[in-house]
């Protein structure tokens, strides 16, 4: 027990309001609330039994398959709800132990990430039982959350687990220990000292549980060493003990002695044991941390020893001085409001939020002082020509600075970025990301500046996004200098990172419907067959959609492509994807209300022009849980047939831990090590064609091809798969799993998928619903994706669809073990081959981005790091491009979105307007390659951007329609 | 579809001039107040302001030798060209009054009564803008001289050397509806701006057949002036000439018709030549509706429609336009940013802070690039200091593009005769 959970109960001393009457869940059904009145002694007294015997039973049930999975689970719960704040939001990150000791730019995460996670993974969906047990380990959590006002008797059941787990907590070598050595590591002898008085009674020590130490018992503390292991550290509080009741005693005092008797680790207990009686005993406690240590959910993070990088990202402190030291670069985000001002106000009146100021707010950016002249174009340019300025740039101390607008009513948002950080265009598409997380989190830029008490939030977002702007665009100028001297400033930072989209890799189908099935059951939020008894309790939120990112890959999405684009924002402005690409984190749990614009930012207005659905009351909150390299992000609704949420909601833990489970069920699965693998296999060192022997192998002759062809009897294989072929290098072709290989590596039309391929969904007998052409393509809608919700479920589905009557009655309890379907995608990715799209004996494609406007998804080959010169070039040169030619093409689509009587008053260029496909030829050390972009209009506003030799046999045409098919 | 240009006086905001091309109304006093103040306002906090985006129209500022600041608005075209067109224009003040002029004002309303002149060589070089309307009614480039291939330019070049040897100067050249057909070597060293000019001065009003300009130099002299003379020889076709101050241009007539009388039928021929442009003894393939052929080191281009298919939907000018609009927006972008050109050299030696007209990336080793739209396709080519941009029909393949473009390239630059 360690303080988080302390937190937990102070928290929810907060949000439960009935403050005369005993909150009991009954063990059957979750989530409720009763009202036990004046039975609640003897109801908690069996009920305590109970848990205590289940719990047995699950001990032993759990230590033979995957150990201390439930403690550790259970840990990590309370963990990150002392992260929660007073708003409800929850941004807990804690970093994996090894990412602390291995440099960031560990080279071989694949050899690492299933070695650290095995143990993690646990049984999921394996046997009823078990899913029973986590329920009723989950209620008891959830019980202890909520009925802390007077039961103090239930936490001896409480920590009497714990009391189970406590050895195994306190070596864990985990958080809790290492909290202690944080701790430690800043003791000194100064410090106030306070005295306490603790009522102890004796009368309470068995309530406790047979194994609570008598502190535990007595004082309601959770003792702990300092570093010398003589001095006592208050290391944590037992729920609804004496300690925690004092605000006086902190996390991480020093309790110097009792009654006036020095303590120390060895009398500590032998001193508490002499107490025989009701009575009140005097503590003496000395603060020996100068901050107070747990005192908010950020600090107690800070003291966990977490990487830089998350020390970053969580701690609000750290931005401070980083604001600082970016007032002498050119950069800065100013809001203001440009009405209602009055000639006499004081100077900085009309300024509601600036980025960044130094502390005293005496010094602001240059942006700030010079906003005068930005509000006045933004308010005088329409009168000339219309539209607002999006833009303005500037030259100041000999660098060139670009201004961004984004004016709201009467309000106006501006954004300074210099050129070396990045150009105009980028700016722009910056400025456009970052706007959208602020609405998407704060409904409006007026709901997101103007109180106060989220300026210290802001100030941490924006110096988080300055801070990686300079480190990129100083990376750049370190890697040119050293590399090659180059005199021409082509950006390095790539064309897609700044687009709304999210980069989509296509893993083999299995592995797909894995993933949506995973996602599936945690959307369809089916707990029926978690207990006989009839779920009478209405559920909290409803999940609209979900997606699964590995690294910053899209892996699957089942969220509508609006919330997936802002979700996709969000993530990537809060720096979590930048971060799961880098390193592998123990546990990130975010939790945050939102606003989508799907929702109509949750407006009360319903909006009729656009026909949005429309929520009376609705809340709308995000929730990302991540785990290795991996990460979930949950769109979650409550309004509606859900139950009423009080005010700053805090996660529940039933779905952060659904949604946990899910999360670790893919990676048990073998997601991570398949993507891994498919980015190994897609990814070339450089884009410098090399000879190896894999492309030369891959070139079958035609005979064989058609060989291939005909056995396979694949209806898709118009094409000559070189590839694929050449894989199946052995005779046994009648092989599933070499059959699957074949498909799964050609580049399939979406076209009908066969039932053979997948032994796991024909197993189940509802393969006819896979096989309902279902595209790899995101299913968007709650109702369609349910569909195919028992394709690969050991579970059933929730039989109350009509439609989905016929396959309850024929579905039987699978046998099939989850480590089967690891096998299997495991072994798939043995065979994964890179995906080839050009024809031809000879690769030219060296890169692709295909934007998929619509769906905010895109897809791009993949280029190592580690290039030579000339691939930097290369690609420096095609971002750079690609930029323009994206700029060109969006004039396209803009005018095409114009109404007609607005393209008479439209000044757009006539000449500009019709354009579909734009390409550069460059000139690379001797080699000639092209650049060219091309937009689609149907079936939806799609563009898609390659680069290939020049030596190509003009085939951009079939690459094009190539790439499409996927 | 507008572009305006406007003048103020640094120091006191005073409107010297405002110009205005296309169907906008003119800018208030006010407005014109508030666009002088905002740049004020930023100079005092050390900040320069440049440019602002809107999504079709840019806003340029640009002071002058802290005296003048000229303030551009237009839609449809690219920051870059704004900032060379506002360097044109300044430069046009020049020529007509000098620098001490601009520099120390003796009386503003004297100034802006002696800038009245600068109106329609302003006006011309809004016509350059590519604003994208399609009603002007010459399709000219800001800072390159247009100019023309005709048959038989050697002999054209004898003549004018001979007539320019007869003037004493060494500055000449020969005008075909306003096209450069040959000019003397010296004339080529002067700036591409300054040519630019010159001509525009010449050609502003087309009803006298002679005519006698004090000129400065923008770069070369702008504190001495010299003469611009001009005589008309055949119809369409006028020889210029900077003189000294000698001889007087009744003078120049005497010789003019005394050097040329030999060769009227070639100028005969050579006006015949337009609007084409290029020498019939070149075919352009039926695919090609029109060309832009630019020496992008020397500064001049030849731009022509291919009259074989006259009857294409897409009417004359606006065919001319697109040409140039793909100029300005892709290969201004992406074959001319690079360091390579001439050009460019010139300019970073010339002003103090290069990189400032130059937003964006420079794209190094660039040779070719192309649009395909709906309805046509261009393609541009650069080799060595040509870059050859030709308008295709949309029914073209992509790929057939390029060939074309390499083959119709060289038979321009082939025929020794053109002597371009």
């Amino acid at each position: 027990m360690n303080e988080a959970d302390s937190k937990q109960l102070r928290k929810s001393e907060r949000s439960v309001t009935t403050t005369d009457q005993q909150v009991v869940i009954d063990i059957n059904v979750n989530n409720q609330r009763e009202d036990n009145g004046d039975e609640e002694e003897v109801d908690e007294v069996e009920e305590d039994e109970e848990d205590e015997d289940e719990n047995d039973w699950w001990e032993s049930d759990a230590a033979s398959s995957t150990g201390s999975y439930y403690s550790d689970n259970d840990s990590s719960i309370v963990e990150w709800d002392s992260a929660i704040k007073w708003t409800g939001e929850v941004f807990y990150i804690e970093s994996l132990p090894s990412s602390l000791a291995e440099t960031r730019d560990d080279h071989s995460p694949l050899c690492r990430e299933p070695k650290s996670l095995s143990p993690e993974l646990t049984r999921r969906r394996s046997t009823r039982a078990g899913k029973l047990m986590r329920l009723i380990r989950r209620r008891e959590s959830r019980r202890c959350s909520v009925r802390n006002k007077k039961t103090r008797d239930v936490t001896g059941e409480k920590s009497h687990t714990l009391g189970a787990n406590e050895a195994k907590f306190f070596q864990r070598g985990g958080t809790t220990q290492e909290t202690t050595k944080e701790v430690t590591f800043r003791d000194s002898e100064a410090g106030e000292i306070k005295e306490v008085t603790v009522r102890i009674d004796p009368g309470k020590r068995h309530k406790m549980g047979r194994r609570a130490s008598l502190c535990e018992a007595y004082l309601g503390i959770v003792p702990g060493a300092f570093s010398d292991n003589i001095r006592v550290m208050v290391a944590g509080f037992v729920p609804g003990g004496e300690a925690i009741k004092d605000k006086n005693i902190k996390i991480g005092d020093w309790l110097r002695s009792m009654d006036g008797r020095e303590v120390n680790i060895e009398n500590l207990e032998s001193l508490l044991s002499e107490i025989l009686e009701l009575q009140n005993v005097k503590l003496e406690l000395q603060r020996v941390a100068g901050s107070e240590i747990g005192k908010t959910a950020l600090e107690s993070n800070f003291d966990k020893p977490q990487s830089p990088m998350v020390r970053r990202l969580v701690s609000e402190e750290e931005s401070h001085p980083l604001m600082e030291s970016l007032l002498k670069h050119s950069v800065g985000i100013t809001f203001i409001k440009t009405t209602g001002l009055s000639e006499t106000g004081p100077e900085l009146q009309d300024v509601l939020y600036t980025f960044p100021r130094s502390c005293d707010n005496s010094t602001q950016s240059i942006l700030c002082r010079a906003r005068g002249a930005f509000a006045t174009l933004d308010h005088m340019l329409p009168g000339i020509s219309g539209p607002r300025p999006i833009s303005t740039s500037t030259w100041f101390e000999n660098k060139l600075i670009h201004i961004s607008y984004v004016s709201k009513g009467e309000e106006l948002l501006l954004l300074a970025l210099p050129e070396k950080f990045c150009c105009l265009q980028e700016t722009l598409e910056i400025t456009e990301d970052v706007v959208r997380v602020l609405e998407f989190s704060y409904r409006t830029l007026g709901e997101c500046f103007t109180p106060k008490e989220y300026h210290s939030t802001l100030d941490h977002f924006f110096s988080l996004l300055f801070w990686r702007l300079s480190k990129e665009s100083t990376n750049v100028a370190f890697t040119n200098e050293s590399k090659n001297d180059l005199s021409y400033s082509l950006k390095a930072s790539n064309f897609h990172d700044t687009l709304p989209a999210a980069r989509f890799i296509q893993l083999p189908r299995d592995a797909q419907i894995q993933i949506d099935a995973a996602l599936n059951e945690m959307e369809a939020m089916d707990y029926r067959d978690w207990n006989e008894d009839p779920m009478d309790c209405q559920r909290l939120y409803t999940i609209l959609g979900s997606c699964l990112y590995h690294k910053d890959f899209l892996l699957g999405s089942h969220l509508p492509h609006q919330d997936l684009i802002e979700i996709h924002s969000f993530l990537r402005q809060k720096g979590l994807l930048n971060l799961i690409k880098n390193e592998p984190v123990k546990s990130l749990i975010v939790w945050k209300e939102v606003y989508p614009l799907s929702c109509n930012r949750g407006h009360l207005q319903p909006d009729v022009e656009n026909e949005k659905p429309f929520v009376p009351n609705g809340k709308w909150f995000l929730l990302v849980v991540g785990f290795g390299n991996q990460l979930l992000a949950v769109l979650l609704e409550s309004g509606g047939c859900t139950a009423e949420l009080e005010n700053n909601a805090s996660p529940d833990v039933f779905y952060v831990e659904e949604a946990q489970e899910t999360l670790k069920h893919v990676q048990k699965i073998g997601i991570p090590t398949l993507a891994e693998k498919w980015i190994a296999a897609n990814t070339r060192s450089g884009i410098e064609l090399t000879q190896d022997g894999a492309v030369n192998k891959s070139i079958p002759s035609i005979a064989e091809n058609l060989f291939g062809l005909v056995k396979s009897n694949d209806p898709r294989s118009t094409l000559p798969k070189t590839n694929s072929v050449a894989s199946k290098k052995s005779p046994e072709v009648s092989s599933i799993l070499k059959r699957r290989s074949l498909e799964q590596s050609t580049i399939s039309t979406g076209s009908v998928y066969s039932l053979q391929t997948s032994e796991d969904s024909t197993s189940q007998g509802t393969g006819a619903v896979s096989e309902a052409s279902d595209d790899v393509a995101p299913i968007l809608g709650r109702r369609a994706t349910r569909e195919r919700i028992n394709n690969t479920n050991s579970r059933q589905s929730d039989g109350s669809d009509s439609d989905m009557d016929y396959d309850r009655n024929e579905s039987q309890p699978s046998t099939m073990d989850i480590t089967d379907i690891r096998q299997n995608l495991l072994t798939q990715a043995e065979y994964i081959v890179p995906k080839k799209v050009s024809a031809g004996t000879e690769d030219t494609l060296l890169h692709y981005v295909h934007l998929d406007t619509l769906e905010g998804v895109l897809l791009s080959s993949n280029v190592g790091i580690e290039g030579s010169v000339k691939d930097s070039k290369v690609l420096g040169f095609f971002n750079s491009a690609a930029r323009v030619i994206h700029k060109l093409l969006q004039r396209t689509v803009r005018f095409e979105k114009m109404l007609n009587q607005d393209t008479d008053k439209s000044v757009i260029n006539k000449s500009l307007i019709a354009i579909k496909e734009h390409g550069v030829l460059f000139e690379c050390e001797g080699d000639t390659y092209w650049v060219v972009g091309r937009s689609y209009t149907s079936p939806q506003p799609r563009e898609l951007y390659v680069c290939y030799r020049d030596s190509a046999p003009q085939s951009l045409i079939e690459m094009a329609f190539r790439l499409n098919t996927i | 579809m507008t572009a305006h240009v406007l003048c103020l006086t640094s120091s006191g905001g005073i409107p010297v001039f405002v110009r205005k091309k296309g169907d906008g109304d003119m800018i208030t006093f006010s407005k014109m107040a508030s666009l002088n103040g905002v740049h004020m306002f930023l100079k005092s906090q050390n900040i320069e302001l440049l440019c602002t985006d809107m999504p079709d129209t840019n806003v340029v500022w640009k002071e002058f030798e802290d005296s003048i600041l000229l303030i551009a608005i237009a839609s449809g075209t690219t920051n870059n060209v704004l900032n060379r067109f506002l360097e044109a224009v300044f430069s046009a003040m020049i020529l007509i009054v000098g620098i001490d002029e601009i520099k120390n004002p003796r009386n503003v309303e004297r100034l802006k009564r002696d800038l009245r002149v600068c109106n329609p060589i302003i006006d011309r070089l809004l016509e350059c803008l590519d604003i994208g309307d399609r009603i002007c009614a010459k399709t000219d480039l800001v800072d390159m001289t247009d100019s023309i291939m005709s048959p038989e330019n050697h002999l054209l070049q004898s003549c004018l050397e001979g007539y320019m040897e007869c003037l004493d100067s060494l500055y000449g050249c020969l005008l075909v509806h306003g096209c450069l057909a040959v000019a003397t070597e010296s004339w080529w060293s002067l700036d591409p701006i300054e040519r630019k000019l010159l001509i525009i001065a010449a050609t502003c009003d087309g009803t006298c057949t002679a005519r006698d300009l004090p000129v400065f130099l923008p770069n070369k002299s702008p504190n001495v002036a010299f003469r611009l003379v001009s005589v008309t020889l055949v119809n369409h076709v006028e020889v210029l000439a900077l003189c000294g101050p000698t001889p007087e241009l009744a003078e120049t007539e005497r010789l003019a018709i005394q050097s040329w009388r030999s060769s009227i039928d070639i100028l005969r021929a050579a006006e015949q030549c337009y609007p084409r442009n290029f020498p019939a003894s070149v075919s352009l393939d039926s695919e090609i509706l029109g060309f832009l052929l630019a020496n992008h080191v020397i500064g001049k281009f030849v731009l022509s429609r291919n009259s074989q298919n006259s009857k294409n939907r897409v009417s004359g000018t606006h065919r001319l336009d697109i040409l140039r609009t793909f100029y300005y927006q892709a290969v201004e972008t992406f074959l001319l940013s690079g360091p390579s050109s001439n050009r460019d050299t010139e300019e970073i030696d010339k002003s103090v802070k290069p990189s400032k007209s130059k937003h964006g990336q420079v794209f190094e080793g660039a040779k070719e690039t192309y649009w395909c739209s709906e309805f046509h396709k261009c393609h541009a080519l650069k080799e060595g200091e040509y870059v050859f941009c030709v308008l295709y029909t949309s029914i073209v393949p992509t790929h057939t593009m390029r060939l074309l473009s390499q083959k119709t390239l060289k038979s321009l630059l082939a025929d020794k005769q053109v002597f371009w």
